[in-house]
C-alpha cells in the first residue's frame, strides 16, 4: 500500500466539498455545467469509495488506511481517519446512494446550484462521519448535514415541506446533543491525563481500565435515546415519515438510506465497545423499543395512503430489524445487522427514487390516485416491484441475507429464549418475523399493487417511461442490491472481522464490578450524578 | 510598572482624539473617512499588541493587572471595534451630524472596555466601567430625531444609572467592611473572616451591577428596547464589546476578589445561567423585530457564557474565552447585515427579510452562517464554542445545567432558523436587488471566513483561550 492509498479517505471527504466550492463559484445561469459538475463529483466520490473498499484487506485486523493528525492538542482532538470493515461497507454505500442521488435530481429545476452545493456538503458528511475515528468529528460530520436537510426540504419539498422541515430538524438536532452529552460524558470520564476524543485510544484504555458500572449505567440511555433518536426509534419516529414524505428526491434517499444509519454507525463504533454493561443493563428497553419499531412502524405503515409515508413508516418498521442485529450482542447479529444496514440503504434510496421519478409527472404520491403505472412506465414499474420485494425481504436481494442473519444472531442469544417442548424459542425473533415479514408484506406488496398495477387512471395515459440515461441510477441500485443478494459473502467476509472486534471489545470493557444495590427511595440517575461523593469516578488502576 | 504597561489604551484614547479633531476638519460628505481611520488605526494597534507584547505583570499599586488574560480581552476588544468602525462606515449615512463625534465615542468605549480586561481594583472596575457605560449613553441615542433611539437611550441611562448605584453602593460597603477597595484585600478579608455579614450585601450589590452588563437574567429587562432603539453599530457593539466587558470584568472579580467564596458564587452563577438560558432563548421565539431578536438572543448567550464561568475550572473559563471570541464575530456578522438591510428597506422587520436569498445571496449567505454559527451548528465556530461550554459543564457533573442548555439550544435553533426560513423559501415583498458596497462585502466575506475559519481550525484560538484562563483560574 503506497502513501496514496492513505490519503483515499481523505480524497473522499474532501471531493464533494471541492465540488461543492467550485459549484458555488459558477453563475447560477449555467445550470447545466452546474448538473454536469456535480454528477462528476458525486461519480469520483463513488469511485473513491469503491477503490477504498476494493483496496481494504478483510484479512487484516484492526483499522486500515488511517491517518492521524493532532488537531487541538490540548484537549486531546484530532483528525483520524480509517477504516474497519463495518465502515468501508457504509463508505461503499454512501458512495453508491450518493452517485444515483446526484443523478435523479434531474427533477430540481429551480435554484438548482445551490441544490447542488448543499447535496455535495451533505455526501461529504456522510462520507466524513464514516471515515472518521475521532468521536468530534463522526459527530461534527453527521451534524454538517443538519442545515443542509433543512434548507433542501423547506425549498425543494413538497406538501407540508415548512413543519416537516422545522420538526425534523428539531428532533435530530436534539436528539444529536443528548448524543453529544453522553459522547462528552465518556471524554470526560476519563482521567484527566487520559482525555482523548480518539476512538481507538478511548476502547483501548476502556479494555484496560473499564468505566465504572454506575457510569455506564447513567451514560448509556443519553446515548441510546441520542443516537436512537437519529434512527427513528420508537417513540421518537414521527420526524421520518413526514420528513420523507416532503423531502425532495435525492435528500429522501441520501438521509434515509445513509445518514440515518448514523446512529446505529455509533453504537457499534463508539458506544458498544466502550459502555457494555450500560447496553446489557438497558436491553430490555431497547429490546421493547425495536419491537414497537417492527410492529407499530409496519402497523401505522398498513394505514399509509402516500407512498412515501409508507416508504418512511416502513423504513422505521426496518430499523427496528437493525436494532434488533445489534442487540444481540454476538458477531452473527452484529454483522447480520451492518449488511441489512447497507442493503436498507440502497433499497430505500431505490424505493424513493422510483417515487421520485413517477411524482415528477403525476404531481401526486396518494396511492388511491394511482394505478397502472407498469402500462406507461414498464421498467419504472418493474423496478418499484423489484425495490417491493428486497424491502419485504424476499431472496435474491441483499435485504434476506442481512435479515436472516439478525434473526440467527437473535435466536441464538440466550435469556431469549422460551421453553416449548424439546425446542427452545425466541420470542423476539418470533415477534419480529411476525411483524417484520408478514405486515412488511401486507403493506408493501398491497402498494405495489395499488401503485403499478389494475386500471390506469384516463389523465395519465400520457405518462412516459424513463429513458436509457434515466434508467442509469435505478441500474447501480438494483444491480449492487442483487449482487449481495446473491453473493452475501463478499461482505460478510469483511465485516465479520469488525464485528467480531465489537464483540471482544465487550467482553474486556465490561465493568468490574457489579451496579451497587438501588438504594431507597430510589434516586433518579442525574440526581445521583449530582452529589459529589457519588461521581460516577472511574475505579483507579491497580 | 509604568505607564508603558497602559500604551494600548493610550493609544486608543489618542486615536479618539485624533479622529475627533480630524472630524472638525472635515468636509460633511467624506466623514466616512474617520471610519477608515479608526479602522487603520486599530488595526495598528492590534498588530503593536502582538508584535511587541506588552509590559506583563501587576502594577500601581496592584490596581492593574496586565495577564495573557488581559491581553486576549483587549484584542478581543480592538477586533471588535474594528468590525464595528467598518459598520459604523455603512451606516454614516443615517446619522444627521456629528459623525466625526460618532468615531470618536466608539475609541474611547473601546479604551474603556480595554481597560476592564485589567482592572484589580473595586474603584478601578467602577471607572472602567462608567467609561464604557456614559459613551454608550451617548451612543445609543445618537439617532437625535428618531422616537425609538431617543427611548433606547433614556432607558439605557435610566437602568444603566441604577446598575452603576448598585455598584458603587456595593463597593462602599465593601470598602467599609474591608478597609480598601483592591481585590487582593478582599481575598484576605474573605480568607480570614468569612463571607457574611456587610461584606456578603456589598458583595452582591457589585455582582448586580455587573449583571446589568452581561445581561444575565434578572436584570436583563433593558435589553430588548434598547438594542431595538438603538443606532444598529451601538447595537452591535453593545452586543459583543459591552458584554464582554462585563465578563473580563466578572471573571477578574470572581477569581480575584472571590476566590474564597467560590462554593457560593459557583451556585449562584449556575442558577442564574439557567434562567438566563430559558428567559432568554423562550422569549426570543415569537420576535418579530431582527434586532429584537438578536437582543433576546444576546441574552441567551450570556447564560450559555455563564455556564463556562459556572463550571469553575480552567476548562470552563477556557471555554467562555472561546465561546466570546467565536460570539464576536458571529454576532458582528449578524449585525453587518441587519446595517446593509436597513438602508435598503429601511426596517429590520424579519418579514423584510423574506425572500433575501434571492435579493442577495451575499447578505442572506453571511445572515445564515451568521445564525447557524449563533445556534451552534457545524461547522461554525459557534458549535465548537458550545461544545467546550457543554463539555466543561459535563466534567463538573453538572447534569441539570446541561439539560436546560440542551432546551436552550434547541429553542434558538427553531427562532434562528425561522430567520433562516423567510430569507430562504419565503416569497419576497419586493424584488429589486440589494446593492452592498465594497467596504461592507469585504467585511462581510471576512467574517464568514472567520467564523468558518474557528469553528473548522480550532486550535490557535483554543491554545489562546486557554493559556489566558490557565493563568487566570491557577
Amino acid at each position: 500500500m503506497s502513501l496514496e492509498s492513505y490519503s483515499l479517505l481523505n480524497c473522499a471527504i474532501l471531493t464533494p466539498l471541492v465540488f461543492a466550492v467550485v459549484v458555488c463559484c459558477l453563475p447560477a445561469a449555467s445550470a447545466a455545467a452546474i448538473r454536469w459538475l456535480s454528477i462528476l463529483g458525486s461519480l469520483l466520490t463513488g469511485v473513491l469509495s469503491v477503490m477504498i473498499y476494493t483496496r481494504f484487506n478483510p484479512q487484516n485486523a484492526g483499522f486500515q488506511m488511517e491517518r492521524d493528525v493532532p488537531w487541538v492538542a490540548p484537549l486531546g482532538l484530532s483528525w483520524h481517519v480509517g477504516v474497519d470493515g463495518i465502515s468501508v461497507v457504509m463508505i461503499l454505500l454512501t458512495g453508491l446512494v450518493g452517485f444515483a442521488a446526484t443523478l435523479v435530481a434531474w427533477d430540481v429545476t429551480k435554484r438548482q446550484k445551490e441544490f447542488y452545493v448543499l447535496l455535495m456538503i451533505l455526501i461529504s458528511g456522510a462520507i466524513g462521519m464514516f471515515a472518521s475515528l475521532d468521536i468530534f468529528f463522526i459527530y461534527f460530520f453527521h451534524e454538517l448535514a443538519l442545515i443542509p436537510t433543512f434548507l433542501m426540504i423547506g425549498i425543494w419539498g413538497s406538501g407540508q415541506r415548512e413543519y416537516a422541515a422545522m420538526k425534523m430538524t428539531l428532533y435530530l438536532s436534539a436528539g444529536a446533543l443528548v448524543a453529544l452529552f453522553g459522547l462528552i460524558a465518556l471524554y470526560v470520564g476519563l482521567p484527566v491525563g487520559e482525555r482523548t476524543f480518539d476512538v481507538v485510544k478511548l476502547v483501548a484504555f476502556a479494555k484496560g481500565q473499564p468505566f465504572s458500572a454506575s457510569f455506564q449505567h447513567l451514560v448509556y440511555p443519553l446515548l441510546l435515546f441520542g443516537l436512537g433518536a437519529l434512527v427513528s426509534l420508537v417513540p421518537l419516529h414521527t420526524w421520518a415519515p413526514i420528513g420523507y414524505g416532503s423531502a425532495p428526491t435525492a435528500t429522501a434517499m441520501l438521509h434515509a438510506g445513509v445518514l440515518k444509519k448514523f446512529g446505529l454507525y455509533a453504537l457499534l463504533r463508539i458506544v458498544l465497545p466502550a459502555l457494555p454493561s450500560g447496553a446489557e443493563d438497558w436491553n430490555w428497553l431497547l429490546l421493547a423499543l425495536l419491537l414497537g419499531n417492527i410492529v407499530y412502524g409496519g402497523l401505522v405503515a398498513m394505514r399509509q395512503k402516500n407512498f412515501n409515508f409508507l416508504l418512511g413508516y416502513s423504513s422505521v418498521a426496518h430499523m427496528g430489524f437493525a436494532f434488533l442485529g445489534i442487540a444481540t450482542f454476538n458477531d452473527l447479529g452484529i454483522t447480520g445487522a451492518v449488511l441489512f444496514m447497507f442493503a436498507h440503504g440502497l433499497s430505500t434510496a431505490l424505493a424513493f427514487a422510483l417515487s421520485g421519478f413517477f411524482f415528477a409527472q403525476t404531481g401526486t404520491r396518494e396511492i388511491p390516485e394511482l394505478g397502472g403505472l407498469c402500462k406507461r412506465m414498464p421498467f419504472i414499474g418493474t423496478a418499484i416491484v423489484m425495490a417491493a420485494f428486497a424491502s419485504v425481504g424476499l431472496p435474491g436481494f441483499a435485504n434476506f441475507p442481512g435479515e436472516v442473519m439478525v434473526l440467527f444472531g437473535a435466536w441464538q442469544v440466550k435469556g431469549w429464549g422460551i421453553k416449548a417442548g424439546a425446542a427452545t424459542l425466541s420470542w423476539p425473533v418470533i415477534v419480529a418475523i411476525w411483524g417484520g415479514a408478514v405486515l412488511g408484506a401486507v403493506y408493501m406488496l398491497r402498494a405495489v399493487r395499488d401503485v403499478c398495477f389494475g386500471v390506469l387512471p384516463a389523465k395519465w395515459q400520457k405518462l412516459g417511461d424513463a429513458n436509457l440515461p434515466a434508467k442509469f441510477p435505478y441500474l447501480v441500485l438494483l444491480g449492487a442490491l442483487i449482487w449481495v443478494g446473491v453473493y452475501p459473502r463478499e461482505l460478510t467476509e469483511t465485516i465479520k472481522p469488525a464485528a467480531i472486534a465489537v464483540v471482544e471489545a465487550m467482553e474486556k470493557t465490561k465493568a468490574r464490578e457489579p451496579l451497587p444495590p438501588k438504594p431507597k427511595p430510589k434516586p433518579t440517575p442525574a440526581k445521583r450524578a449530582a452529589k459529589p461523593g457519588k461521581t460516577p469516578a472511574r475505579p483507579v488502576a491497580k | 510598572m509604568n505607564l508603558s504597561s497602559l500604551k494600548l489604551e493610550m493609544a486608543t484614547a489618542g486615536l479618539g482624539m485624533l479622529v475627533l479633531m480630524l472630524g472638525a476638519f472635515t468636509r460633511r460628505d467624506d466623514k466616512r473617512f474617520l471610519g477608515a481611520i479608526s479602522a487603520i488605526g486599530l488595526t495598528a494597534i492590534l498588530a503593536w499588541s502582538v508584535c511587541c507584547g506588552a509590559v506583563m505583570g501587576v502594577g500601581f499599586d496592584g490596581m492593574w493587572v496586565n495577564d495573557a488574560m488581559a491581553l486576549f480581552f483587549k484584542r478581543l476588544f480592538l477586533i471588535a471595534t474594528i468590525l464595528v468602525t467598518v459598520m459604523s462606515a455603512g451606516f454614516a449615512g443615517k446619522i444627521e451630524s456629528g459623525v466625526g463625534e460618532f468615531f470618536a465615542l466608539i475609541l474611547f468605549a473601546c479604551t474603556g472596555m480595554m481597560l476592564t480586561a485589567s482592572v484589580n481594583d473595586f474603584v478601578m472596575l467602577f471607572v472602567s466601567l462608567e467609561t464604557v457605560t456614559i459613551t454608550f449613553y451617548i451612543l445609543t441615542s445618537y439617532l437625535r430625531r428618531q422616537v425609538p433611539s431617543l427611548e433606547a437611550g433614556v432607558k439605557y441611562l435610566i437602568l444603566g444609572a441604577l446598575s452603576s448605584a448598585f455598584l458603587v453602593y456595593g463597593i462602599t460597603f465593601i470598602y467599609g467592611a474591608t478597609g480598601g477597595t483592591s481585590f487582593s484585600g478582599l481575598a484576605e478579608f474573605l480568607k480570614v473572616n468569612g463571607a457574611g455579614g456587610l461584606v456578603l450585601l456589598g458583595v452582591m450589590l457589585v455582582l448586580a451591577g455587573l449583571g446589568f452588563k452581561v445581561a444575565s437574567v434578572p436584570f436583563h429587562i433593558w435589553v430588548p428596547d434598547v438594542y431595538q432603539g438603538a443606532p444598529t453599530p451601538v447595537t452591535a457593539f453593545l452586543a459583543v464589546g459591552s458584554k464582554a466587558a462585563g465578563f473580563a470584568l466578572l471573571l477578574r472579580l470572581l477569581y480575584g476578589g472571590l476566590l474564597p467564596m467560590k462554593a457560593t458564587w459557583v451556585a449562584l452563577i449556575a442558577v442564574l445561567a439557567a434562567l438566563t438560558i430559558l428567559y432568554g432563548n423562550l422569549a426570543a421565539i415569537p420576535q418579530k423585530n431582527i434586532k429584537r431578536l438578536l437582543g433576546y438572543s444576546s441574552i441567551s448567550h450570556a447564560g450559555f457564557l455563564l455556564l463556562g464561568v459556572a463550571a469553575a475550572t480552567a476548562f470552563g473559563t477556557g471555554a467562555a474565552l472561546f465561546y466570546l471570541f467565536a460570539y464576536v464575530f458571529t454576532n458582528l456578522g449578524a449585525f453587518l447585515v441587519i446595517v446593509c438591510m436597513a438602508n435598503a428597506t429601511a426596517d429590520d422587520e424579519i418579514a423584510s427579510y423574506a425572500g433575501l436569498a434571492r435579493r442577495s445571496p451575499l447578505l442572506a449567505a453571511a445572515m445564515t452562517v451568521a445564525l447557524v454559527s449563533l445556534a451552534g451548528v457545524p461547522p461554525m465556530a459557534g458549535f465548537f464554542a458550545k461544545f467546550l461550554i457543554f463539555s466543561a459543564v459535563i466534567g463538573q457533573q453538572l447534569w441539570w445545567l446541561a439539560a436546560v442548555g440542551a432546551v436552550g439550544v434547541v429553542a434558538s435553533l427553531y427562532y434562528y432558523l425561522g430567520v433562516v426560513k423567510a430569507m430562504y423559501w419565503q416569497e419576497p415583498r419586493q424584488e429589486a436587488a440589494i446593492a452592498v458596497g465594497l467596504t461592507m462585502k469585504v467585511a462581510l466575506w471576512f467574517v464568514m471566513a472567520a467564523t468558518l475559519a474557528i469553528g473548522v481550525f480550532q486550535g490557535p484560538v483554543v491554545e489562546w483561550a486557554f493559556e489566558a484562563a490557565r493563568e487566570l483560574v491557577k
